[in-house]
């Protein structure tokens, strides 16, 4: 594996994600992990699209598949010889805090990654017009931009609680 | 002119634009060469009509940095065009996931994601400096070649607009590409009022290049023709099959050591005085000319390799087994894309086995995504998000690369945002393509020996189906 590969792979023994990848929710959590993660510093680059679930990046998924889950299958283990760095601690450590919040907002851990990557892509990367673009610091007026299916997952009560808490984290 | 006559300028004849582009629209061999000169056209008549628009003192003493950058814009190019930019080498590249790990112990065995060759633009801004052909003469005439090479790298410190002419949606390599790359292949999106588009060019209040009013269809009508090209020439089947083999035999190169192995290795031959000089199409056409001579040699070792290059030399199509396009409404998730990225190359090795077909003959090819203006990946520029480094700097830049329209208080709107332009209903549309290719080892000896006519090569039609069917059914897709 190489060492991005084996940075992979130990994220995901952290976030609890199974090195198969073989559920449609472990992979939502990993991308959605990873993007988070990013802005948190994170200092790998995958590059990240609008898709149907939010922010979506088909490196990443290119990457894990073809090092992390082929290593798995040929039960390769170099990442046990490596630990992650203190900063990537760090920012893994404020991610799973981030995620922690799930509980007071009534959603399952996996749509609560989905709607902060959602925000704050929406805030900080989705393109408006230049007439209006102003007003993406305000979340109210975020979240009515959100494509319907996003509006009928997550209330606008919802949407504020993923703004205070990418806030609180110094991301939004 | 003594730009062009230097050796340096003149080994651009002998590298086609359009790479694999001549085994479909056979007209489509022009060259480099030819194509700066016409960006270098372009960008003198644009300096001409700017000129009208400004103070003389600001522009006159630009106008020559600017047709200059346009000539050499493509001074840096590989052999086989973008094709050999993206091979693997063996060398890593130092990459920052490094530093988010730390070894254990002593032990620090994970490899390095592998390398690749510098950009094109690098390397040609670096050419552009250190060959004494090209700098020598640059400097004979009091230009400084590190500013010119900026301005290809679309990094000029001090003047805006330099970059904006020579990196974005309206750039003079686009303007100039589009209507020869139509021209050569007969595909019918050329017909592009570049004239007028030209003579539209302005400056708005903050010196961003923009466009009058009047010129909003012909821009439109610009990016759309491109967007065809993009699926009518360099993402059609059979080229973009051509050109996965042609990656695939340009890493079998770096992998045998008979191509550079290391980005200084590059640089150091693009220092030396010959041996640049003969590193074009040619040079690899030489390689695979003499791998394909043998063919049909019972030798196995280095028989896929003599295969690949053969079937390259002689057009013998990899034959596509699976195809997804990403929809072009902007929130959907095609699944079958995902798929190509999540089980498509895990399941590589296990098809070959199952299909009879070698590993090395299965081939991958994606678009990546592409978009009608560059302004859908990207957030629109704030002055809260120019002060934040990172992500917002990256914006910055992408937001200086769309086409803007000139408003009457003088300031400018990007053309997406005009209520009344059609690319402001169409700019979320975005275009992918994701191809899996098989070369069949028995169709290239088949034709090697023997001529075949097309009954021959039914049969591996046939089996390419199969595999197509077999391929489907192995990833739980509905039959179309």
């Amino acid at each position: 594996m190489t060492k991005r590969g084996i940075l992979l792979r130990l994220l995901m023994g952290e976030l609890g994600v199974d090195p198969k990848l073989e559920t449609f929710r472990d992979r939502l959590i990993l991308q959605k992990s990873v993007y988070l993660l990013q802005g948190l510093g994170l200092p790998t680059k995958f590059g990240y699209g609008w898709y149907l679930r939010g922010p979506y990046s088909p490196a990443l998924t290119r990457a894990v598949f073809q090092e992390v889950v082929e290593a798995e299958r040929h039960e390769e283990a170099s990442h046990e010889d490596y630990l992650l760095a203190s900063e990537t601690r760090e920012q893994v450590s404020v991610l799973k805090r981030l995620r922690r919040q799930a509980l007071e907002v009534g959603l399952a851990e996996d749509k609560w990654l989905e709607l902060l990557a959602s925000m704050h892509f929406y805030k900080n990367a989705m393109y408006f017009p230049q007439e209006v673009s102003c007003k993406r610091g305000d979340a109210k007026w975020l979240y009515g931009k959100l494509p319907v299916g996003k509006k009928e997952s997550f209330t606008e009560e919802q949407a504020m609680k993923a703004k205070e808490t990418l806030s609180s984290a110094g991301i939004w | 002119m003594e730009i062009v006559d230097t050796p340096t300028f003149q080994r651009l004849r002998r590298i086609k634009q359009l790479a694999m582009a001549s085994q479909v629209y056979p007209g489509a061999d022009h060259s480099r060469f030819v194509h700066s000169l016409g960006v270098f056209s372009i960008m003198s008549r644009l300096v001409t009509r700017l000129n009208q628009l400004a103070s003389k003192e600001v522009l006159v003493a630009d106008q020559e940095k600017l047709r200059l950058a346009a000539l050499l814009h493509d001074i840096g190019h590989y052999p086989y065009s973008h094709l050999m930019e993206h091979v693997k080498l063996p060398s890593p590249k130092g990459e920052a996931a490094s530093t988010a790990i730390e070894p254990k112990g002593t032990a620090d065995h994970g490899s390095e994601t592998p390398g690749e060759y510098p950009a094109h633009e690098d390397l040609g801004a670096w050419i552009i400096k250190q060959r004494k052909d090209v700098s020598g003469v640059l400097e004979g005439y009091g230009f400084d070649p590190e500013e010119i090479g900026s301005t290809i790298l679309g990094k000029h410190g001090g003047k805006g607009y330099y970059n904006q002419l020579a990196t974005s949606s309206l750039d003079v390599d686009r303007l100039d590409y589009l209507l020869r790359d139509a021209h050569y292949t007969g595909v019918p999106f050329g017909g592009v009022d570049i004239e007028y588009i030209l003579r539209s060019i302005s400056f708005d209040r903050e010196q961003n290049i923009c466009l009058d009013p009047k010129c909003t269809a012909s821009a439109e009508h610009f990016l759309l023709s491109r967007w065809y090209n993009y699926q009518a020439v360099v993402y059609q089947k059979t080229v973009m099959g051509m050109e996965a083999l042609s990656r695939q035999l340009l890493q079998e190169l770096v992998n045998r050591q008979e191509l550079p192995q290391t980005q200084e290795e590059i640089y150091r031959l693009a220092d030396s005085d010959g041996g640049f000089l003969t590193f074009d199409d040619q040079f690899v056409d030489s390689k695979i000319r003499a791998l394909a001579a043998d063919v049909l040699t019972s030798d196995p070792v280095g028989a896929p390799l003599r295969a690949m290059a053969y079937a390259l030399l002689n057009r013998v199509k990899p034959r596509c087994v699976f195809e997804a396009y990403e929809e072009p409404r902007p929130h959907s998730n095609s699944t079958e894309v995902e798929l190509f990225d999540r089980q498509v190359p895990a399941n590589l090795d296990s098809w070959a086995d199952k299909f009879d077909v070698p590993r090395r003959f299965w081939l991958m090819a994606d678009s990546q995504t592409r978009s009608l203006e560059e302004v859908r990946r990207y957030g629109s520029l704030t002055d809260e998000m120019a002060d934040k480094e990172g992500v917002a700097s990256e914006l910055s830049q992408a937001a200086k690369k769309v086409i803007r329209i000139k408003k009457p208080d003088g300031n400018s709107r990007f053309l997406v945002d005009e209520p009344t332009s059609l690319l402001n209903q169409l700019w979320e549309s975005k275009f992918r393509v994701v191809r899996v290719y098989v070369l069949f080892p028995e169709e290239v000896r088949m034709v090697a020996g023997s001529f075949v006519g097309r009954q021959g090569r039914l049969r591996f039609k046939r089996r390419a189906q199969q595999i197509q069917a077999g391929i489907s059914g192995d990833l739980g897709l509905a039959e179309h």
